[in-house]
């Protein structure tokens, strides 16, 4: 089955599941039921069905199937949950601090899921456009190899060219530059143009011939350091997006259960 | 401009196989029935018989109740008593305790207590096998011999005997165990010279030939989809006109050590593609690439290896078409990739015994989309799993890179699953965007099992992955340095407290081979597979072209 199928086949099921559950809210409704208790019990359960994944992937080692399997589960069960979600508040704003904070923290999980999974797959397609693959614990190392490799360039040339245009080079930019990782937003999101490339370009005019044979190299440790800076904004982005939407997922279920006490002790159900 | 080092071109026998104790005494060597009838004229002046004697051949002396071959293992040498005796273990043999492998029928319970990490391990070797020596020179006795040995059915091989040979030309499993009955001098030569005697020895190359016609070929033909239809007589027949053929010259995986890329010049030609097609050809051992011209080149177009047939369908159609005007023709060409050894079985007995019955007909429509160009041809895909030798596995793990988010859930799913030690390396080749990770493939040829001193590492009798007893490896490094994909690590053993347990001769740490068992002992099948949330891992059979075509597919 190629992606695209599955993708059509799922949002299927996912638009089967939402009728029937938008019928049976529907025959509620004209039955005078109490919709609200319906709805809201079942986000209930499609909440916790969601939460369930976080508990699995805790445990690595016990055999509840595919992750994969479970994640797809996650990303149509979450497109369910939001569309009830949506009938459990009438698709108006909640009413109350309390109710207004689980609809944000419920609406922004749902946001972050939906922004998390798009990013997940175009940073990962950009990843592997990249030529090298780099392991991302590995990228510290690389880069302290880089700069040392820049720093010897840059001593070699001033030595043997008896000039300091590369000198005065490093000194203003590359020594920043090969700090640590940089350029963290032009690397995610391809805006801005200025690099340390076009810059090196633009002091080529100063250079005498000695100088120039060693920028062709400096050229070159720049051209991956560029590839390792790309490596380490893609990967940290992919790690971390996480960290926004598992801590929402958590305060969503923390506000459900007083959520669920304070509808029953006070809302005459 | 800086000297270059000059050094002396390397040549074949700069390493001979004997040490200088163990060179075997030409004179003796060539008395014996199996080599007197050798002519040394028939050798070319580089590759003498003696010379070949003198450099693939050592004498060994094992003892009373010496384990000399473990069934099941991989060997690339044979050996001739010189004197003493030695016992064939017959069918159903040892058991696989006794021959240091682990117990793999485990049962539900076992593998529960292994997925929740909660069966007890012990780190240090402690074999139910006798095991004498260090490192290479390991030699392994049947413990309580004489009471096994007299439960069991064998056959007694005595001074004048070959055995091994077979199984050493074609890196096919040994089929049997033998035992040293009593103390044995043996005349140990290994596949090259086996290979150069048969080729330049006619006698030697009848008595293999024969040898394996009797003991190997009815079985193996049998095994063979193709011929299961086909009753004892007809077997036997096809048997009797089968021709046993070798191709090439260096083994496959030396050249993929010399960092050489497999290149199609370099192959030697088994059919080539518009000549008359004589046979059916089944590969025995190794790997043959099927190709068709292509412009001014080959395109490759799908591969053989073991038990794979080729030729059948030209044979076929021509014997459809009922038309004696024109012989059939292969309609691509066959190279062997490194060495091969193909079985050619002639067109005339194809037509007679097998064409027009139903399950040909069935096999062939099986069969046939398989040496049709497909999405492996389309991206190159195929010209880069044999390029690289990759061809080789049967659970390889292959990564789609654009999927992949690098978030390491398959490390370390993989590490919880084997005690904080991943088994593989999330880094590799990459073709496209697919990556061959650095993960055991549970090769088709597995030549991290040749040398193994204990059969510690083994393929499972359940499945055929290749495993490794912890109980019994002790840490020679031979697997590791045997695979020529760098998958196995020698791994330092840790007490309780976490810290390094030492050789308390040397000092110095022990180690353990490990590598991926595609946990096995596990409940669920693969933790890397099952933890990866975005489908980019698989484990794939290189063979098995559905299954990798789809991956390959999926984002169109």
């Amino acid at each position: 089955m190629t992606l695209k199928i599955r993708l059509f086949f799922n949002l299927l099921l996912t638009a089967f599941a939402i009728g029937v559950f938008a019928s049976l809210y529907s025959s509620l409704d004209i039955s005078l039921n109490n919709t609200s208790e319906f709805s809201g019990w079942v986000l209930f359960a499609s909440t916790f069905f969601l939460f369930l994944y976080q508990l699995k992937k805790r445990f690595t080692f016990l055999p509840l199937g595919k992750s994969s399997t479970w994640l797809q589960s996650h990303l149509y069960g979450g497109l369910f949950s939001s569309y009830v979600f949506f009938e459990h508040i009438h698709w108006q704003v909640p009413q109350g601090l309390f109710e207004i904070s689980l609809g944000i923290t419920f609406f922004m999980t749902a946001l972050t899921g939906i922004f998390g999974i798009s990013l997940s797959r175009r940073l990962s397609y950009k990843l592997s456009q990249l030529d090298d693959e780099i392991i991302f614990e590995t990228i510290p190392e690389r880069l302290t190899v880089l700069r040392e490799q820049e720093e010897s360039v840059i001593v070699n040339a001033t030595e043997e060219a008896s000039s300091n245009t590369l000198a005065q080079f490093h000194v203003n930019q590359l020594s920043d530059f090969f700090d640590g990782p940089k350029y963290f937003w032009r690397h995610l999101t391809n805006t801005g143009k200025t690099t340390p490339l076009d810059a090196l370009k633009e002091q080529e005019r100063y250079m005498n011939e000695t100088e120039l044979k060693h920028a062709k190299k400096l050229r070159k440790i720049i051209l991956q350091k560029e590839k390792v800076d790309a490596h380490h904004a893609l990967q940290l982005t992919l790690k971390n997006w996480l960290l926004i939407h598992v801590p929402l997922a958590y305060t969503t279920i923390l506000l459900l259960l007083p959520h669920i006490t304070i509808v029953y002790a006070f809302g005459g159900a | 401009m800086a000297d270059s080092d000059l050094l002396p071109r390397p040549k074949r026998w700069d390493k001979p196989f004997a040490t200088p104790e163990s060179i075997p005494d030409l004179a003796e060597v060539l008395s014996l029935p199996l080599f007197e009838q050798i002519d040394p004229d028939n050798f070319p002046p580089s590759l003498p018989i003696f010379g070949i004697i003198e450099n693939d051949a050592r004498i060994i002396h094992v003892k009373r109740d010496e384990i000399i071959i473990r069934a099941g293992d991989y060997g690339n040498s044979a050996f001739l008593i010189l004197s003493g005796k030695a016992d064939v273990v017959l069918p159903p043999g040892l058991p696989e305790k006794l021959l240091g492998r682990s117990d793999n029928k485990n049962s539900l319970i076992s593998k529960v207590l292994d997925t929740l990490n909660l069966k007890k391990k012990d780190n240090i070797a402690h074999s139910s096998l006798l095991a004498v020596g260090d490192g290479e020179t390991v030699r392994t006795f049947l413990p309580n011999a004489k009471n096994v040995m007299s439960e069991l059915e064998t056959i007694t091989l005595e001074a004048g005997d070959i055995f091994g040979e077979v199984a050493a030309l074609t890196r096919a499993p040994r089929i049997a165990s033998i035992i040293a009955q009593n103390d044995c001098k043996l005349l140990e030569i290994r596949w090259q010279g086996l290979r150069e005697m048969r080729k330049y020895s006619p006698r030697f190359q009848s008595h293999v030939d024969q040898y394996f016609r009797d003991r190997n070929m009815i079985s193996y033909l049998r095994n063979i989809k193709l011929f299961s239809g086909l009753d004892n007589e007809s077997l036997d027949e096809l048997a009797k006109e089968t021709l046993f053929e070798s191709y090439g010259e260096a083994d496959w995986y030396t050249q993929h050590e010399k960092l050489e890329s497999s290149s199609i010049e370099h192959e030697a030609m088994i059919a080539a593609e518009d000549s008359y097609a004589d046979g059916v050809l089944i590969v025995l051992s190794g790997f043959a690439r099927i190709s068709h011209k292509y412009n001014n080149g080959e395109q490759t177009t799908g591969f053989l290896r073991a038990g794979d047939v080729f030729g059948l369908e030209d044979i076929h159609q021509q014997h459809a078409k009922k038309s004696s005007d024109n012989a059939a023709v292969y309609g691509s060409s066959l190279r062997a990739i490194g060495y091969t050894n193909v079985l050619r079985i002639p067109s005339w007995i194809i037509e007679e015994t097998i064409l027009g019955s139903p399950s040909t007909d069935a096999w062939l429509t099986v069969n046939q989309s398989s040496i049709k160009p497909n999405e492996l041809t389309k991206i190159g895909m195929l010209e880069f799993l044999m390029d690289h030798y990759y061809i080789n596995g049967t659970s390889t793990m292959m990564i789609d890179m654009e999927r992949c988010i690098r978030c390491d859930d398959c490390v370390t799913a993989c590490a919880s699953a084997h005690n904080n030690v991943p088994q593989f390396s999330r880094s590799g080749e990459i073709h496209n965007q697919f990556m061959i990770a650095s993960a055991c493939m549970h090769c088709t040829d597995p030549v991290c099992l040749v040398g193994c001193p204990t059969g510690a590492i083994h393929r499972s009798s359940e499945k055929g992955e290749v495993i490794i007893n912890e109980n019994t490896c002790i840490g020679c490094e031979t697997c590791a340095n045997a695979c020529p994909y760098d998958n196995i690590q020698m791994v330092t053993q840790l007490n309780k407290e976490g810290l390094a347990i030492l050789d308390e001769k040397t000092h110095k740490p022990l180690l353990k081979a490990t590598k991926c068992d595609l946990c096995i002992n596990k409940l669920g099948g693969p933790a890397c597979v099952n933890a990866c949330p975005h489908d980019a891992l698989v484990r794939v059979d290189m063979k098995e072209n559905p299954t990798l075509t789809n991956f390959l597919d999926r984002h169109l």
